[in-house]
């Protein structure tokens, strides 16, 4: 019996049987779209990014900064014009498309034209407008023109853009392209190309064996959906399913029961904190009753112990949030002083303030108003929740009352755009270069429908973020933002709370590599499974 | 009579058990071994298996899950009652004035019912969520009951309509007792078999639905206790936390069992009592 | 005869009408829209947002866009999910085969189950089965459903690996074997519920039933037991039973939400919960339109039985 199973596993040890294995995925969420340009969640790109490749590839250090690092994908190489205002990108000849087609500047060209048209609504086209157009040199050469030099020039062109076949899209009008049949079954450039999507259900995608960049090592990649995340987790822990891209703490300690499953920890791209209203809920005009005032707001981040909190939600897979950006990012900086835990000064401040607590009350009161306001918390995310109950808590022993509005992923979107909160705690997903910035921390993202949920507003802050932003080496840049961090850090706009560390789900049989902390199906074509399954023979 | 009573003792049990519950939640606060919101010590006591110091274990954030459990009977209890009363009290009225009315009016009144039936119960309970806000337990309580008691008056319509036509109440009419007294001697003691069991089912459904609403934020307000939203913590990992599933499970079966035994026993008392 | 049925027929369609136009309103009046799950990224804000609802039509006048609606579902056109990416209709066609089959499924064992559990406890009334029986269903009803869905899973899926977790179908199955064998748990659980509702009400019912003159007397005139119970019994019994079933009815078209989450069933209770969640206006509106025309044929089915079953009601 026993001999019979090494036998097996010598026999699928061999990469012949590894090229027909099945890898299956669960995962929660099913893709908004499975065209890139319209997808911006980590669900659906894990999807989408098998079947489309870029121009070029991030490197491991996830620069942005120029083309360091950067590795050639579709395109084989590039050069840049002396002035730095043109980049000519050199197609791979032997892409081709799903259907034969080679892959050619045209289109490059029309994946440009139709981000930046805004009937299209393809997410990202702000971001695209720093570059001008797209021009075909020849069939295999597509050059892009910058009117200026910045130093996300490449990473726009050559990372963020993903070329589209423009002979099968060209019937399909920019405004239907979102719900057209070609947006749930489209024809990509990829290693892998779409078997099946059945909704609630599953993704199939089969192995492109003539792929230009070599037949992928799995023969087919399934992604299993259940829209209860225990489901996907008891599909992992049974061995139906080979990969789970997070699991939550109490499925890792569970985790030690199943032998055959083993924990893959990759740093995260995420970051969750409590943002402070700054304006007026209702007149947003004026400022914030309570957190217009910068000295209570750091007397309150003063009061929570963050380091306890992040190991209360995720043991030793977290760390306190650091500012606004997560340790991932190039420019990340660890070194900048955080407002300290300290529930005396907190206790202090805010009696300086003139919030004073009278004998008989646990919550402090200046000139009749109680130190008292609400948070807007996701009610679906068990993480939130908690870190609410635990601040709470917190601000409690320093006398002020948090209560917690508990509201469905729509409604709290909602009431968040309407700047409709005292505060609330919010989770981001950077980019990975810097360019959100200013529309998540700086005036810029002040205006109506802009992504500056706090209300923050410091000349200081965007003075340096804009010139960190447009600093045309990565040192520079670190130094630059670490000005613009010193200052909205003091500034405590937010209690940055955490950071959790990812923790994935793998069976045994799969070969993990280093997972990606933005992306962490990016080598995916590559990984290998021992092949041993009933769901390994697949006919190619 | 009593006596009979007293000395049955699945009804001396089961009103034991219910006046117990009813003591605890009036008394929980001093029977409670911790504060209830009180977090113990989140670096050590979080989400820790049952123990000479917390017999029922401890909460994601290190709450005492048997201080909750007494706690939260207190919202559970109230809640459940004001929802199953507001539930039977509907849909007996509807119900007996649908089987009691004129055909046009019987139409209408169930083809609302049916209209009511169709609806979405998650787009009702999640556009009072956006109208109000999280509410307070009591009126909370009564939006379930408001929004569940449709099917009751179906039933309580069919049962009228089977029982009038029945020999004992034809007769009572031939012999020309008036309708009322039909209605009050005859009809309406036969239907609280039936009523029993649906008040017993609603009285059951109510902590699994708080629990639901909990997702939706709509549930009773963190950092307050309910069975249900202690129930909402953990319901999807029976395995890994089982002392958060367990308890308040087993709580509440002993409330709805306790309580159907008291009804059942009751009914049986009076119904002969009053045949006699 | 014919115009009862053109009567019942308008206000059926009454119905429809007045369900499906309030779920309209009301769905759109919840905050949010229908693109909140791909906010999650610093480059997709509130105004963004706001030229896709532009784009889409949601923010012509309430009126406006429910005419819009209307025509288009007269022409066969339910709308696009924006959840799904895909045309309602197409969503709809893979979800409500799988939630028929399961419903369909539990109901028949779950109402026959019941209703034989029921009527035995109801003829040995008082003797050690029916206790038995009547605090194990007691009981299984007190406990959340939830819980019991979960408990089912974990055992027979996670921990005997005796069935599949969730879906409906394996990899590269989808023959009959392979979806009796993903229908198991799932149906079993549902029948499970649906048995332990019914022979609860059933015994009620035939009990109170029990005591009728007309019994004592069938029984004075020495007939059997079982004949007593099979001719007069059992059929004065149903009455309220089949009321019951008729409102357990409509989850044949819009499933249980709970059994097929927990279960990851890929049907009509999934499909309606998250796209409420997603405020996917036109699903929810679609899938209100056939739930109400479920609960409509099932009310008139029922009543129907009903006036059959005892033609003294037909009277009236």
């Amino acid at each position: 019996m026993r001999l019979l199973a090494l036998l097996a596993v010598l026999g699928c040890a061999s990469p012949d049987a590894s090229r027909t294995a099945t890898l299956v995925v669960a995962t929660s969420a099913e893709p908004s779209s499975l065209l890139p340009m319209f997808v911006t969640e980590t669900q659906g790109r894990a999807v989408s990014e098998q079947l489309f490749d870029r121009l070029s590839e991030i490197g491991p250090g996830l620069n942005t900064v120029g083309d360091a690092g950067f590795a050639p994908r579709l395109a084989e190489r590039w050069e840049w014009s002396a002035d730095s205002l043109r980049i000519a990108f050199h197609l791979d000849p032997r892409a081709r498309w799903h259907d034969g087609q080679p892959v050619r500047a045209i289109d490059v060209q029309r994946a440009l034209q139709l981000v930046k048209d805004s009937r299209t609504t393809a997410p990202q086209a702000s971001d695209f407008g720093a570059i001008d157009s797209i021009s075909v040199t020849d069939s295999l050469t597509a050059t892009a023109w910058f009117s200026r030099r910045s130093p996300q020039q490449f990473y726009l062109a050559g990372y963020l853009l993903f070329p589209v076949p423009a002979h099968a899209i060209a019937g399909i009008a920019p405004d239907s392209l979102r719900t057209s049949a070609f947006a749930r079954a489209p024809i990509g450039s990829g290693p892998f190309t779409l078997v099946s999507w059945l909704p609630q259900d599953r993704i199939e995608l089969r192995a492109v064996a003539d792929h230009y960049r070599g037949a992928p090592t799995l023969g087919r990649v399934v992604w299993q959906y259940a829209s209860e995340a225990s489901v996907s987790v008891r599909r992992l822990f049974a061995g139906e399913a080979d990969f789970m891209e997070t699991l939550s703490p109490p499925d890792v300690a569970e985790l030690a029961k199943y032998p055959e499953v083993r924990a893959v920890g990759y740093p995260s791209f995420d970051y969750t904190l409590l943002a402070f209203n700054a304006r007026d809920p209702v007149r947003h005009t004026q400022p914030h009753p309570l957190f217009g005032d910068r000295a209570l707001r750091r007397a309150l981040t003063m009061a929570v112990d963050r380091q306890q909190l992040a190991r209360a939600l995720f043991d030793s897979l977290g760390a306190p949030g650091l500012g606004p950006f997560v340790r991932a990012q190039a420019f990340a900086d660890t070194t900048i002083p955080a407002i300290p835990f300290d529930v005396v000064a907190a206790r202090a401040t805010l009696d300086s303030l003139g919030w004073r607590l009278g004998a008989n009350d646990s919550i402090r009161t200046r000139g009749g108003k109680r130190l008292a306001w609400s948070t807007l918390v996701p009610a679906s995310s068990k993480n939130r929740q908690k870190a609410a109950l635990i601040l709470q808590a917190a601000f409690k022993a320093v006398g002020a009352e948090m209560t917690i509005e508990g509201l469905d992923f729509a409604g709290f979107l909602a009431r968040q755009d309407a700047r409709r909160f005292d505060a609330a705690i919010v989770g981001w997903r950077p980019n990975a270069g810097a360019v959100s910035l200013p529309q998540t921390w700086g005036r810029a993202g002040l205006r109506p429908g802009g992504n500056n949920l706090a209300s923050y507003a410091s000349d200081t802050f965007d003075a340096a973020v804009d010139s960190g932003v447009n600093a045309l080496s990565p040192v520079e840049q670190r130094r630059l933002l670490r000005r613009a961090f010193e200052t909205i850090i003091a500034d405590a706009p937010a209690i940055w709370l955490y950071e959790p560390r990812n923790v994935a789900g793998a069976h045994r049989r799969v070969a993990v590599p280093a997972l990606r902390p933005d992306a962490w199906w990016a080598d995916l074509s590559r990984w290998t499974v021992a092949a041993r399954l009933p769901r390994d023979t697949v006919t190619r | 009579m009593t006596a009979r009573l007293r000395r049955d003792p699945a009804f001396v049990l089961a009103a034991a058990i219910l006046g117990a519950w009813v003591a605890v939640a009036l008394l929980a606060p001093q029977l409670a071994p911790y504060p209830s919101d009180l977090q113990l010590d989140l670096t050590r006591l979080r989400e820790s298996a049952p123990s000479a110091a917390h017999w029922f274990g401890t909460d994601g954030v290190s709450r005492d899950v048997l201080s909750r459990l007494l706690v939260g009977a207190r919202v559970t209890l109230l809640m459940g009652a004001i929802a199953v009363g507001t539930s039977l009290g509907l849909g007996v009225l509807w119900g007996s004035a649908a089987a009691l009315s004129p055909l046009w009016l019987d139409r209408l009144l169930m083809r609302t019912i049916d209209a009511c039936l169709a609806f979405p119960r998650l787009v009702l309970l999640l556009s009072v969520a956006a109208a109000f806000g999280q509410l307070p337990p009591i009126p909370l309580a009564v939006v379930l009951g408001a929004t569940g008691w449709f099917g009751t008056a179906r039933l309580v319509r069919a049962e009228l309509r089977a029982l009038a036509e029945r020999s004992w109440v034809v007769a009572a009419r031939a012999l020309g007792a008036p309708e009322p007294r039909i209605l009050r001697r005859h009809v309406l003691p036969a239907l609280v078999g039936p009523l029993a069991v649906a008040a017993s089912l609603a009285l059951a459904a109510v902590v699994p639905l708080e629990a639901g609403l909990t997702f939706l934020g709509f549930g009773v307000r963190a950092p307050a206790a309910s069975w249900g939203s202690l129930l909402a913590e953990a319901a999807d990992r029976p395995d890994a936390l089982w002392w958060m599933v367990l308890f308040p499970a087993l709580a509440l079966v002993s409330v709805v069992a306790s309580a159907t035994v008291v009804g059942d026993r009751l009914r049986r008392h009076f119904d002969l009592g009053d045949r006699a | 005869m014919g115009r009862a049925a053109v009567v019942r027929l308008l206000h059926a369609l009454g119905v429809i009408a007045v369900v499906v136009t309030l779920t309209f309103a009301l769905a759109r009046l919840l905050p949010g829209d229908p693109f909140a799950s791909i906010a999650d990224h610093p480059s997709v804000d509130a105004a963004w947002r706001a030229r896709l609802r532009t784009t889409y039509g949601f923010d012509e006048p309430l009126l406006a866009q429910f005419v819009r609606w209307c025509g288009a579902v007269l022409r066969g056109d339910l709308g696009y999910s924006f959840s799904a990416q895909r045309p309602v209709r197409e969503l709809l066609a893979h979800a409500l085969p799988w939630t028929l089959l399961l419903s369909s499924v539990a109901l028949t064992v779950g109402g026959v189950l019941g209703i034989a559990l029921g009527s035995g406890q109801a003829v040995r009334r008082g003797g050690w089965a029916d206790r038995l029986t009547g605090s194990t269903t007691l009981v299984l009803a007190s406990i959340p459903d939830v819980v019991v869905a979960t408990a089912v899973l974990v055992l027979f899926g996670q921990r005997l690996r005796w069935f599949p977790i969730g879906g409906a179908t394996g990899l590269d199955g989808g023959g009959a074997g392979d979806v009796a064998r993903h229908l198991v748990l799932p149906a079993a659980t549902l029948a499970l519920l649906v048995a332990v509702t019914l022979a609860r009400f059933h015994r009620a019912a035939m009990v109170r039933g029990a005591d009728a003159d007309y019994l004592l007397a069938a029984r004075a005139s020495g007939l059997s037991r079982w004949r007593i119970f099979w001719r007069h019994a059992l059929p004065n019994a149903i009455a309220p039973t089949l009321t019951v079933i008729g409102v357990l009815l409509p989850i044949l078209l819009t499933g249980t939400i709970f059994v097929e989450k927990v279960f990851a069933w890929p049907g009509m209770g999934s499909v309606l919960a998250n796209a409420v969640l997603a405020r996917d206006y036109h699903v929810v509106t679609a899938v209100a339109l056939l739930s109400t025309t479920a609960v409509v044929v099932a009310s008139a089915a029922i009543d129907a039985l009903l006036a059959w079953l005892d033609p003294r009601t037909r009277a009236r």
